[in-house]
């Protein structure tokens, strides 16, 4: 069995351990960062493509989370609390270190949905590889849009741009992992 | 939703290959301030929990010391009313009057209290103050012998639960939970024997019992709906490796 389902079997033994992590309890606490480091470290991966800045922001989220655990209300809800929480780091550090620019003048438009669907034979890892090394802007509309299932208006709310710049920061992205992916799998034969 | 989005988020779990460095935890560990990982000593209920106890001690010592101060009076004053009391009797009502506008008013008010008292020897009010630490004691009792029966009664039924689907060391979650309750039940006992029982700490240890109760019941749902979904799935010939819960 895997670590989700495992979480759900387990839901009212889990609220307890956010309950006694939120009254400080360390083993608690620890007990959590087992439970989601590694799908929090993921996102933050992704987002940043690099793990040094990946390993600060995971730290920074889950201090804020231990430090904050007395505001949620609803102990069944920490996980997307604290999802929320990482996703807001890595947000804040994009709008740090990103310069935005829209892509239409660039010539890139929209690509219509592939007709093949290419990634169905493509190794998941591959596929993670290459969202790490996206370039910074495009890597972050991509990962928010397909990963974290985020709307094009919510992202360029947050991240403070267009929403026709998040858009074409999707196909950009789209197009190049597409590119680099089958590039990788004809030199791999 | 475009086609790839959909994808993705189907195989998200998958896409998770990466993993943080080890000493990761200890790095939070570290930064995180003391008062953060200290269980009852710095968060705010914490902090508050202390002062409570605090509390409760110094209420306990000003009792014990009240009452001996009562005592000690009684006794004088039922010496001294052993030696007046012909002399009271026979004094008129005015002159009563004036022996008591001399004395300082917190003085007269216990006086009285206990030259009425003579002819009742019982002092009804610490009859209530001696009746509630008895009514917590039986309380404690009542609730051990019942929750605990409750308890010891589930983890048989646990212990007889046969496992097909999984073995023993698979719900060691639970089992971890349940010890980690046994040592909070210890700590609240602890506090009891240090602090004397307080219906704070009667509270905590209820908590603590049901929150074993709900912890058990959870485990023999899981155990019972792990059972059906594997016993459902195998057909009747196939031999199933049953295990028991070392609980």
């Amino acid at each position: 069995m895997n670590c989700n389902q495992d979480l759900q079997h387990t839901s009212n033994i889990h609220e307890l351990t956010v309950v006694k992590a939120r009254q400080g309890d360390r083993s608690a606490q620890a007990d959590l960062y087992r439970y989601y480091g590694t799908a929090m470290y993921n996102i933050c991966i992704r987002m940043t493509g690099n793990s040094t800045d990946a390993q600060d922001m995971l730290q920074d989220a889950f201090i804020d989370a231990f430090r904050h655990l007395g505001q949620l209300k609803q102990p069944g809800a920490f996980a997307g609390w604290l999802r929320r929480i990482m996703i807001n780091k890595c947000i804040q550090f994009s709008k740090d270190h990103v310069r935005w620019s829209s892509l239409e003048q660039d010539g890139i438009h929209p690509v219509e949905d592939e007709e093949t669907a290419w990634w169905l034979k493509i190794p998941l890892p591959l596929v993670q590889e290459e969202i790490k090394n996206l370039p910074g802007g495009c890597r972050e509309v991509f990962v928010l849009y397909a990963l974290e299932d985020f709307g094009h208006k919510e992202i360029a709310k947050d991240l403070g741009i267009s929403e026709s710049t998040s858009k074409s920061q999707y196909q950009r992205a789209r197009k190049l992992l597409r590119e680099r992916i089958t590039k990788k799998m004809h030199l791999n034969g | 939703m475009d086609k790839l989005k959909e994808y993705l988020l189907r195989h998200k779990a998958d896409l998770d290959v990466d993993a943080p460095a080890s000493d990761t935890w200890e790095n939070i560990g570290s930064k995180m301030p003391e008062d953060l990982h200290q269980p009852g000593s710095a968060t705010r209920s914490g902090s508050l929990k202390w002062i409570v106890r605090y509390a409760a001690a110094a209420c306990v010592i000003a009792l014990i010391g009240g009452l001996w101060l009562v005592i000690k009076d009684k006794k004088a004053s039922s010496d001294t009313a052993k030696q007046n009391s012909p002399a009271i009797i026979s004094k008129p009502a005015p002159e009563k009057d004036k022996i008591e506008n001399i004395l300082p008013k917190e003085e007269t008010a216990p006086g009285n209290e206990i030259a009425r008292n003579i002819s009742k020897p019982k002092l009804t009010r610490h009859k209530a103050r001696s009746q509630k630490p008895t009514e917590l004691t039986n309380a404690i009792d009542v609730i051990d012998k019942s929750y605990s029966s409750l308890i010891r009664y589930q983890l048989k039924k646990l212990r007889s639960t046969p496992l097909y689907a999984e073995n023993s060391s698979y719900f060691s979650f639970y089992i971890k939970h349940l010890k980690q309750m046994d040592q909070d039940e210890q700590d609240v006992r602890n506090n009891i024997k240090m602090s004397g029982l307080t219906n704070e700490f009667l509270d905590q240890l209820i908590n603590v019992y049901q929150q074993k109760i709900n912890l058990l019941k959870n485990l023999q749902t899981e155990i019972n709906k792990m059972n059906n979904k594997v016993m459902g799935n195998r057909s009747a010939s196939e031999k199933t490796k049953v295990h028991y819960l070392d609980i």
